[in-house]
């Protein structure tokens, strides 16, 4: 009975996606802005803290942030984990590794990837730098990757 | 405040594949056990609440059709929360310390299976600085444990301690899915997913659904049941800027244990909605829960029902309490990347 009800199963097709559009606001669209010119910029909080992305309001007691600082394109793997076999929707088919980084005089994190390198080329307190996407989208994904500075 | 009591729970079998069952039918079966053991039908209920998530289901409001598992007509008060059903018991709870109901049916229910869940569970984050990256459930989960290794906070051993314990505990549940015990030489030689995680450190695709009723001291007191009390519950969500958090430890849980004064009674046992190995023995230090039992139903590294597994806590704890000597239980469920949402729930046995 369950067999042949499974030969009957209806199908569709179906794409994982968000069905609809975003837009950044001030904040991130500037950061997302800045990004295609290849500047890294982040927000400023009232204490000097600095958060790269652009964050719009402080993480901490929720201040509404609008200024804006630019920071240097390189810094320091806070945490990664290395991925031998990419998965499905992973963008970089070889092996990688998602990582948080802090930009250097900022006071949180990046998610984003680091490649071309080996896994026991990566540890914690590495520094890294970003590698640019030649075309521009205006999106996060403007940083292909980042890669291991050569000390 | 009124007190409020958990009168009935039901978990169907947690299965790897439910195929061509669909939500309602996994609902239906728990809805009528929760009926059963309280002698309810759904006129007695105040409110009803679910946790889902139409991701899952891959349609905006999916969850509509969960409700054809149960009697809406007469009209029903009822809502829904896109998280946990641990966050509908929650709002449920709301709902009668306010006075609108009396009784409340709380279920949760989730078909993981058809889709790539850790990649479902990326559109569930930042849209505009995470998502576009896909980083996916376990990657995210991996930061966390490789983080809590190189500041000496967790070891390989660890996690394959917490790993076993969960399995061997399963055998509590007569509705957890995975029941085999790896070796440990399994354990340490499977490929990492994502560097420091193998698939075991991962909970199970699971498919199945679970359902709960509370209700005000008199609606428990009519029953004639053992009083299993709602004694405390808080929950609390760390920011949605995942770089800001300082994911060593979690100032989520470390808060949420003051607030529902985990040193002011004697802990009997912890049910936590540890969906990686890493997180008990994580969780364990956060708390200072020291010797006290983890997850003795096999917990969700043994059958992880997305948006019904933070409800299982609570459920299984009800359940212990009722079924053992113990007094106390603690009971935990999460939401978000690296454990950003939390609930704590004390459950107290009360004999009269």
């Amino acid at each position: 009975m369950t067999k042949s009800v499974d030969k009957e199963l209806l199908r569709a097709s179906f794409k994982l996606e968000y069905p609809y559009e975003r837009s950044p606001g001030p904040v991130i669209g500037k950061f997302f802005e800045e990004l295609s010119n290849e500047v890294l910029v982040g927000t400023k909080n009232s204490k000097g803290e600095i958060f790269v992305p652009a964050a719009e309001f402080d993480p901490k007691d929720s201040d509404h942030l609008s200024e804006f600082v630019e920071v240097k394109k390189e810094g320091v793997v806070q945490s990664y984990t290395w991925i031998e076999k990419p998965r499905a929707h992973h963008l970089i088919k070889e092996s990688f590794a998602f990582a948080l980084i802090s930009m250097d005089g900022t006071n949180s994190a990046m998610l984003h990837m680091i490649a071309n390198c080996k896994e026991d080329e990566l540890e914690i307190g590495k520094r890294v730098k970003v590698v640019w996407n030649e075309e521009k989208t205006k999106t996060i994904r403007d940083i292909k990757y980042f890669e291991i500075i050569d000390e | 405040m009124k007190d409020i009591y958990i009168l009935a729970y039901a978990q169907n079998p947690i299965v790897a594949d439910a195929k061509a069952a669909n939500e309602v039918e996994l609902i239906m079966p728990v809805v009528h056990q929760v009926f059963k053991q309280t002698g309810f039908t759904q006129n007695d209920i105040g409110f009803t609440c679910s946790g889902s998530c139409d991701y899952l289901q891959g349609a905006a409001f999916a969850f509509v059709e969960g409700l054809s598992a149960i009697q809406t007509n007469p009209p029903i008060k009822e809502s829904h929360v896109e998280m946990d059903a641990a966050w509908a018991l929650y709002e449920s709870i709301l709902k009668i310390q306010m006075g609108d109901a009396e009784t409340a049916l709380i279920y949760g229910f989730g078909k993981s299976s058809p889709g790539d869940l850790p990649f479902v569970s990326t559109l569930q984050t930042d849209p505009y600085y995470m998502s576009p990256l896909w980083p996916d459930k376990t990657s995210l989960a991996a930061l966390q444990a490789q983080l809590l290794m190189n500041n000496g906070l967790l070891t390989k051993k660890d996690m394959y301690e917490a790993l076993t314990q969960s399995i061997s505990n399963a055998k509590n549940n007569p509705n957890a899915l995975v029941t085999a015990m790896p070796s440990e030489d399994d354990y340490l030689s499977a490929d990492y997913l994502s560097s420091p995680l193998s698939t075991y450190d991962c909970a199970p695709i699971s498919d199945g659904a679970s359902a709960m009723i509370i209700g005000t001291e008199e609606a428990a007191a009519k029953l004639g049941l053992q009083k299993i009390k709602i004694s405390s519950v808080h929950h609390s969500i760390e920011t949605s800027n995942f770089g800001a958090r300082d994911l060593s430890t979690s100032e989520s849980i470390i808060g949420l244990g003051k607030k529902i004064n985990l040193k002011s009674f004697n802990l009997d046992f912890a049910e936590l909605h540890t969906q990686f190995s890493y997180e008990i023995p994580f969780i364990r230090g956060l708390l200072d829960l020291g010797n006290i039992d983890i997850n003795l139903s096999g917990g969700p590294l043994a059958g992880n029902v997305m948006m019904a597994a933070g409800l299982d806590s609570i459920g299984k704890s009800f359940e212990l309490l009722k079924n053992s000597d113990f007094h106390n239980g603690l009971a935990h469920a999460s939401s978000g990347p690296c454990l950003q949402q939390n609930m704590l729930v004390h459950l107290e046995k009360i004999n009269d």
